[in-house]
């Protein structure tokens, strides 16, 4: 397995640990709360917003993790591999099928909203939902191009 | 996925250089030795640079390290 296939899998672990966990609390914390019309869109905005710093952090404690248990297994020997033009196709696909993706969710929120007039909150988690199916979906494309070739 | 119609003679080509590793092939042309092994497998195909690297890592013309087979 290559450098780039295990730092795949490294940030899918941390994906699904992290966003997992976290749309797990965010929906918790919203089915048992009361919000007024104005701190229901608070509510959603800043769940939003707090993804993003939490994400990284964690994405930044697993990688160090990683390398930290990859440097103890190699017995200190690690060679970076150079990331070529292959690598850089197979991000752009992957990114691109994770954008598409949540796209389709984003679409599919607003067409709730306009014609079956559904909620804020349901438009936000829709949102909050197809953004960490993009993001995973993304991962498994990558992981699938490495193994199957583009 | 597919196999693509680029066809290639890169495990040929290293065996009659001296057996030059894929590893050594890698570095030649500034790839990594993973992407080496998804050209020769027919799974990946290379940039036109690339494919001008590797048939200079051999010193040959690239249409003796590439060809394509139309289906």
């Amino acid at each position: 397995m290559s450098q780039h296939q295990k730092e795949n899998l490294v940030s899918l672990i941390s994906t699904l640990t992290a966003s997992t966990f976290y749309i797990i609390y965010v929906f918790n914390r919203y089915f048992a709360s009361e919000f007024t019309s104005g701190e229901e869109l608070k509510y959603w905005a800043s769940a939003i917003l707090l993804i993003i710093p939490i994400r990284i952090a964690i994405q930044i404690i697993v990688y160090i993790g990683f390398k930290i248990t990859e440097g103890i297994f190699a017995n200190g020997k690690i060679v970076d591999e150079v990331k070529d033009e292959r690598d850089n196709l197979i991000e752009l696909k992957g990114d691109r099928f994770s954008t598409n993706i949540f796209v389709f969710g984003f679409i599919f929120a607003m067409i709730g909203i306009v014609f079956f007039e559904s909620s804020l909150s349901a438009m936000f988690a829709i949102i909050l939902v197809s953004g960490y199916f993009g993001e995973l979906f993304g991962i498994f494309a990558k992981i699938y191009f490495y193994k199957k070739g583009i | 996925m597919s196999k693509l119609n680029l066809r290639n003679k890169i495990r040929e080509l290293r065996f009659f250089a001296g057996q030059m590793t894929q590893e050594e092939l890698a570095n030649i042309v500034g790839v990594s030795r993973q992407t080496i092994i998804a050209i020769e497998k027919g799974n990946y195909s290379p940039s036109l640079e690339l494919a001008f690297k590797i048939a200079n890592a051999f010193k040959v013309e690239i249409n003796q390290v590439f060809s394509y087979v139309s289906e």
